[in-house]
């Protein structure tokens, strides 16, 4: 999905530092790549995955350097993979999204400053 | 080398209003961090605290550590975390481990996020880097 570009606004960024008690010590925190889900949480919409079913299994984030303010970051997000799996009182969907993030507008052309591997649980009535 | 320790220090003891100010901070409403309603509906014991807000903790720890021990202006340019139990309202977050060197420029760190129980809540690796 995508590309998005969204731009590593200041007063979003202080907004989640605030909400993180962050004392800055890198200008913008690693986990402020979390505020770039919102195509995951379109993905799963489009799966027919009612969000309040989503548990967050495991994250990871790579940077090739530290985020910037005022930045502008291209992104496109693909479901990489899906494991399904029956639990003892529901069935269980394993998602993986991975994120790109390249700066600038071109994604595939700049360089890539992160990579975003997201897994999810989802948690349906058997 | 053997791992050193990185002491554990208390984070957070975790509130509604945490919750709150990180879904609007995040863009993560999803209502079983807000509502306890759905949040029961969906068989848990009752709102749960967002994942990412705990390893927002987790890596903030990180960056304490690496600002105190090393030389330099420091990022963290790898982060894997685990969620493996949930975090409530109430608890009590603190988080630490152990690091060891890689190379001059990287430091690797394994944090546990643990409740006032002792339980590991969250785990993460994570790797520090001087710029």
């Amino acid at each position: 999905m995508g590309p998005f570009t969204e731009v590593v606004n200041a007063a979003r960024v202080a907004r989640f530092q605030i909400s993180v008690e962050d004392s800055n010590i890198q200008d913008v925190p690693p986990t402020f790549l979390t505020v770039f889900r919102k195509p995951e949480f379109d993905l799963f919409q489009s799966l027919g995955v009612e969000l309040k079913r989503v548990l967050h299994a495991e994250q990871e984030y790579r940077f090739e350097r530290p985020l910037r303010i005022g930045e502008e970051l291209t992104y496109q997000c693909r479901l990489a993979n899906v494991l399904e799996k029956k639990g003892a009182q529901s069935f269980l969907s394993f998602l993986v999204i991975e994120t790109e993030f390249f700066s600038g507008h071109e994604a595939g052309t700049q360089a890539r400053v992160a990579f975003s591997k997201t897994t999810v649980v989802v948690r349906e009535p058997i | 080398m053997n791992p050193s320790e990185v002491p554990f220090e208390e984070m957070a003891v975790v509130s509604n209003a945490h919750l709150e100010r990180y879904a609007e901070a995040s863009g993560d409403h999803n209502a079983i961090h807000l509502d306890e309603k759905v949040a029961k509906a969906m068989g848990l014991p009752g709102v749960i605290a967002h994942g990412m807000l705990v390893a927002g903790w987790i890596s903030e720890r990180a960056l304490r550590f690496g600002e105190t021990h090393g030389k330099g202006k420091i990022f963290v340019s790898k982060i894997n975390v685990r969620f493996r139990a949930m975090v409530f309202p109430g608890d009590r977050i603190s988080v630490g481990g152990t690091f060891k060197v890689l190379s001059p420029q990287v430091w690797h760190l394994d944090l546990q996020a643990k409740n006032q129980k002792g339980e590991v809540t969250t785990s993460a690796a994570i790797d520090v880097t001087i710029q």
